[in-house]
């Protein structure tokens, strides 16, 4: 893995209101070595990607309060779109296209392969070292 | 009233009688009685001087003088010649000739009224000498009579050659001896042209002509008057239609002495009347494609017309109706909705529209009825349109509202089930890759795959719920098939019946996938349902000549003779709660690839053919 054990662990954060996803996400992805945080709506989510700032967020399109393509267009206001993989259960091409046009870095659709998730997630987190590399 | 001065002059005659030759006294005399008496006006004067000697009764009524105011003068002083020019004339013609006759002149009366008179006067002798004898005949009242006379012809003048009508005259040997110049203008000959000739010498129609000898000819013997039309024919095949009345003008004696023929043109009347009827004539034909039902009622709900453009819709032969009333007719409760709502018409003057029910000839309908004032509300108008199938249609397009939520709850659930399956897989995947459950890692693998097959039969559901455009392209039937099957067999194994696939080597065709799917899934679903439990759903394809075919080949009881004849139609379905669109959809979307559907029935099952040609 790209992190090793000295470095302080990377942040996830996972956002769906479905309690068997938020269990299982944080296994796969704790068991990866992230470092991993929940929330069970938009609205918990979006403070908590203000205070921990993560390297990925994990987000479910559908969920009661504030949805997911509203929460996504809140996050872009503190620039954190570009970090945003969307779950959908619809996988329905206009909510999909609307998450991308708001900046989002990928989709993926449920149920999943975790393999496939857990690759798309350090792919995400490859891109931004490298981009960090490059200003740095 | 004789004066003094009369009975001077009397003696004067009398005394100049004396020397009056060669007259006799007496005979003097009796002329002088005549004189006076005479009702002509007439005066005696002298000869050279004119001076005024004697004048008559009549003259002095004539004038307004008395004699004694005239006598002793002349006629010039006292202003009775009106127009002293003529006075001189006469004057001159009596040197000439010693008399004159009937010269019309103007006489100023005392009341200074201007008198026409004729004046004729003569010379006399009295006592060997000259005197003049004048005489007048009054004139006055025939010459204003004349005047009269001669302005009213000139207004009938001015009226008949100004009038768009044209009046003639036409004598016993049927010619015209007078036509108004609007002639011109009605037929385009010249009123001179008419002059002196019959209507068979202008060269008229023959039929023309003799419709006008007869009407004539009758005028003249029968004294009444005769009013008919004719129609000539103009250039360009125009038609002018004239009224023609035809007057007797009798002589003295009694008899017709000559037609006088008024004609009036009544082209753009007879024009407008055309119009009316074509109008009428276009009216009725509207009426008759009418599909509705009209019906004219009085107040008390009585037939008085009808009007049917499809009378297969009428409850009863108009023989039968007509003229009755309502309650006589229809039903007992529907005549009391009827009547109930030609009442309420009647008193708020406004349209009512309401439906009934009503068997007609054996089935039942549903109509729509409007009732409208007509005349003067002593009448309405009945309308009745035929609703039966747009009532069918509503029940089923509700029933299909209702589907179309239980559709939509159900693809909403499809999607909720994908959530803890993403967790069951997911926790199956962390599970499975334990070295703890290594010996189970072929169950792990198993778990997974199905429940990706349940996720397959998801989204295939979803694929026909959306409303997603897919374009038609080379497919192959096969994979199609194939990838619908999970579906129907998820369908068939609940009912305890099994699918087979019988998937031959085809050729490629141009396809809609998601309709070709909507097509399988209708046609499969039908031969399930069809079929008793144990049995088996055969789906195939093979190729024939330039044809792909696929068949759902169910093991049902077949289908019913009078249910074949109806399949395919809209909403018609034998299902409960079927709505009646499945295999209509099918042989749309057959249609759409030019396809055809055959269907091949018995009591051991029904085969749904559907050929493909194949494109080269």
């Amino acid at each position: 893995m790209a992190n090793s054990k000295s470095q302080k662990k990377i942040k996830i954060l996972v956002i769906d209101d479905q309690p068997g996803i938020r269990r299982l996400l944080t296994e796969v992805l704790q068991d990866e070595g992230y470092e991993v945080a929940t929330a069970e709506n938009g609205y918990d989510g979006l403070q908590a990607a203000k205070e921990i700032s993560p390297a990925v967020i994990l987000m479910d399109m559908k969920m009661p309060g504030m949805d997911g393509i509203e929460t996504l267009r809140e996050l872009k206001q503190i620039g954190q779109q570009d970090k945003v993989i969307m779950m959908t259960a619809y996988g329905e091409l206009e909510t999909v296209n609307q998450a991308r046009e708001l900046g989002a870095y990928d989709y993926i659709t449920k149920p999943f392969d975790i393999i496939a998730l857990c690759q798309m997630v350090s792919e995400r987190i490859t891109t931004s070292d490298a981009k960090n590399l490059l200003i740095g | 009233m004789k004066t003094n001065r009369d009975s001077v002059l009397m003696d004067e005659f009398l005394e100049m009688r004396q020397e009056m030759q060669p007259l006799s006294g007496k005979t003097e005399f009796g002329l002088w009685k005549a004189f006076s008496v005479s009702p002509i006006p007439m005066l005696v004067f002298s000869y050279h001087e004119g001076l005024i000697f004697d004048v008559n009764d009549a003259f002095t009524a004539f004038t307004g003088y008395l004699p004694q105011e005239l006598i002793g003068y002349t006629g010039l002083e006292l202003g009775i010649w009106a127009k002293p020019n003529e006075r001189k004339k006469i004057i001159h013609r009596v040197i000439k000739l010693q008399k004159v006759h009937n010269a019309e002149v103007s006489i100023r009366s005392k009341a200074d009224k201007i008198l026409i008179a004729l004046f004729s006067c003569e010379q006399v002798i009295l006592s060997n000498k000259p005197y003049l004898l004048a005489w007048f005949v009054d004139i006055s009242d025939m010459k204003q009579e004349q005047e009269e006379l001669w302005k009213q012809k000139q207004e009938i003048k001015v009226i008949l050659e100004n009038s768009p009508d044209v009046v003639a005259r036409i004598d016993k040997e049927f010619c015209y001896r007078y036509i108004s110049p609007a002639i011109e203008n009605l037929i385009g000959i010249s009123a001179t042209k008419f002059i002196g000739h019959t209507l068979s010498e202008l060269g008229f129609e023959h039929e023309i002509c003799a419709q006008w000898r007869s009407n004539i000819g009758q005028v003249f013997k029968t004294g009444q008057k005769v009013i008919y039309e004719r129609c000539l024919r103009g250039v360009q095949g125009r038609e002018y239609y004239h009224q023609v009345h035809l007057a007797p003008v009798y002589a003295v004696d009694g008899s017709v002495e000559y037609v006088l023929s008024h004609i009036r043109n009544i082209t753009s009347v007879k024009e407008a009347e055309k119009a009316l009827i074509k109008s009428e004539k276009n009216k009725q034909r509207i009426l008759d494609a009418f599909p509705d039902l009209l019906f004219l009622m009085n107040k008390s709900g009585e037939f008085l017309e009808y009007q049917a453009g499809n009378k297969t819709l009428l409850y009863a032969s108009p023989e039968i109706f007509m003229g009755k009333k309502l309650a006589e007719v229809l039903p007992g409760k529907v005549a009391e909705k009827i009547m109930y709502h030609i009442e309420c018409a009647i008193e708020s003057e406004q349209m009512q529209v309401f439906d009934y029910q009503l068997m007609v000839q054996g089935k039942a309908m549903t109509f729509e009825a409007r009732v409208v004032c007509a005349n003067n509300a002593d009448e309405v108008l009945f309308i009745v349109r035929d609703i039966t199938k747009l009532k069918e249609l509503e029940g089923s397009l509700a029933r299909f509202d209702r589907l179309n939520t239980v559709g939509e709850m159900a693809a909403g659930i499809a999607h909720e089930l994908r959530n803890p399956m993403t967790t069951v897989r997911g926790f199956l995947q962390i599970l499975g890759n334990k070295p703890e459950t290594r010996r189970f890692t072929e169950q792990f693998t198993l778990m997974i795959d199905e429940l990706d097959r349940a996720n397959s039969i998801i989204t295939e559901y979803l694929s026909l719920a959306k409303n997603k455009v897919v374009q038609s392209e080379y497919h192959n039937l096969s994979p199609i098939i194939e990838s619908l099957a999970p579906l129907i067999r998820a369908d068939a194994t609940i009912s305890g019946k099994r699918l087979d696939l019988m998937l031959a080597e085809t050729a490629d065709l141009i396809v809609n996938p998601k309709e070709i799917r909507q097509m399988l899934l209708n046609l499969a679903r039908n031969g399930l349902e069809a079929m008793q439990s144990g049995t088996t759903l055969t789906i195939k394809t093979y190729q024939e000549n330039d044809e792909v075919v696929l068949v759902v080949q169910d093991q049902g009881s077949g289908i019913k003779k009078d249910v074949l004849e109806n399949i395919g139609t809209p909403f018609f379905t034998t299902k409960d709660n079927g709505n009646g669109l499945g295999l209509s959809i099918c042989y749309t979307i057959a249609a759409h690839h030019n396809a055809a559907i055959s269907i091949d029935t018995s009591p051991a099952g029904t085969s749904f053919f559907v050929r493909f040609k194949i494109d080269k």
